[in-house]
């Protein structure tokens, strides 16, 4: 055996193609190499087939359970937050954050790109005082996960420190966009019932914004019945 | 055999790797739908290992491992590939827990190299047959199982759990250099193997043409 490597048969039999040492780490790192061995690596680490995944429930249970345990304030789905929202949403804070709304010259501040800290827009908004602390992800907006959790953090917080947006609902429509691609990235996983679930929740943000976007547009009289709307229809 | 869209470790860098990485901050911070990613994404690889180890046995194994990962998730400090390699070093510990428990040999101390012994591969590993719907994966993971135990482990750590040599040393105790040789031998005779099954096809493609 030289350099370390091996012989190993083409696909068709008969013939063979020598392997470095080299050429065997690429293989071992999900790399390229001859057919035959490529395949039966790929096989070996293929997506998880629903057999492998009955223990998810308990994990998922076990993870909850001690995330409640240790009473973690950062402790927050996106399904959460939209029931949370309801909660949040009295009509007195609804009242007083469509007022801030209202004051914003532009649109709702959405966009992942918006760099204000989550604790500045709670400042702006004291009525969302309870809203979740998007520690650790937050930080990290580059990713598809921290820029879709800042668009929804920033979608439940409006603030006075709006993106400047060159055309109406730009900076909605970025963040929804982001929010979708990260959906996509999750079902690229092979995850389906995570896209889905994905999908739902920014549908649901959608309409929340939706609701807020229209109120602007017609003197906001009737923005609170529409949430609470938004919200019961949710809640169903 | 059809092609099976494949899901080998993502490389650092790229954008699964990359998504991976903030379900991985996410779910430090609580996050329970972040745990999910991490669980889907981990736990297949974690279970076609264990099953290397402990055979039937391999499920309760990585639901021990979860409960501890879901304990101690807030914890854990590092980037996504220490993840895995956290997660599997967790695996690797209850697994050895598991086939001492199994033994009816008094308890001995034990290190990770011996795990080869205290679990023989092919015991109960049929019955966990049914947990693998897919042929192409099957037939993979048996050709892999079939290995010695060492190279069996430094091939499965290595392509299957996604890790890099130095992170696969640390799990197994060993110095890098031991597991890249076990890696490298391990798929020779794969190669080997396939080498054997093509001919026998051919052989066998042969006869039928005769007739």
């Amino acid at each position: 055996m030289r350099d370390g490597g091996f012989f190993v048969p083409t696909q068709r039999g008969g013939t063979r193609r020598w392997v470095s040492a080299t050429d065997a780490e690429l293989l071992l790192d999900g790399g390229a190499g001859p057919t035959d061995i490529r395949r039966l690596l790929s096989a070996a680490a293929a997506p998880a087939h629903r057999n492998e995944l009955g223990g998810e429930p308990a994990a998922v249970a076990a993870f909850t359970a001690a995330a409640s345990a240790r009473a973690d304030p950062a402790r927050r789905t996106l399904r959460g937050l939209v029931g949370r929202a309801s909660d949040l949403m009295a009509a007195k804070t609804i009242v007083a954050t469509l007022a801030l709304v209202g004051t914003a010259s532009g649109g709702l501040a959405l966009a992942a790109t918006n760099s204000a800290a989550p604790g500045d827009a709670r400042a702006a908004a004291p009525g969302f005082a309870e809203a979740p602390t998007w520690s650790g992800a937050a930080d990290n907006t580059a990713g598809a996960v921290g820029a879709a959790r800042a668009a929804l953090s920033a979608a439940v917080q409006p603030t006075a420190q709006v993106t400047p947006a060159p055309g109406a609902g730009a900076g909605p429509t970025h963040g929804r966009d982001i929010a979708s691609r990260m959906c996509s990235d999750v079902g690229r996983l092979g995850q389906a019932h995570a896209e889905q679930d994905c999908r739902e929740e920014v549908t649901a943000y959608r309409s929340l914004l939706d609701a807020l976007d229209s109120d602007r547009g017609h003197g906001r009289s009737d923005a609170p019945g529409q949430v609470k709307k938004m919200l019961e229809r949710k809640n169903s | 055999m059809p092609a099976l869209a494949s899901l080998p470790a993502p490389p650092s860098g790229t954008g699964e790797h990359d998504l991976l990485a903030d379900a991985l901050t996410a779910a430090r911070a609580g996050d329970e739908w972040a745990f999910v990613m991490l669980y889907r994404d981990l736990q297949p690889r974690l279970l076609r290992y264990a099953t290397a180890l402990v055979g039937a046995d391999a499920e309760d194994v990585t639901a021990e491992t979860w409960l501890h990962v879901a304990k101690d998730l807030h914890r854990f400090s590092g980037d996504y590939d220490g993840f895995r390699g956290w997660a599997t070093t967790i695996c690797r510990n209850r697994a050895m827990d598991s086939a001492r428990a199994r033994s009816r040999r008094p308890a001995q101390p034990a290190g990770p190299s011996e795990l080869a012994e205290l679990a023989p591969l092919p015991v109960g590993y049929e019955a966990d047959r049914a947990l693998l719907d897919s042929m192409e994966t099957r037939w993979a993971l048996d050709l892999i199982l079939a290995l010695p135990q060492t190279e069996a482990e430094a091939v499965l750590l290595r392509a299957v759990v996604g890790l890099d040599v130095a992170t696969a040393a640390q799990v197994l105790g060993k110095r890098p250099g031991t597991v890249r040789v076990a890696a490298h031998r391990g798929l020779r005779r794969l190669a080997e193997r396939l080498e054997e099954q093509n001919q026998g096809e051919y052989r066998t493609r042969g006869r039928r043409a005769d007739a």
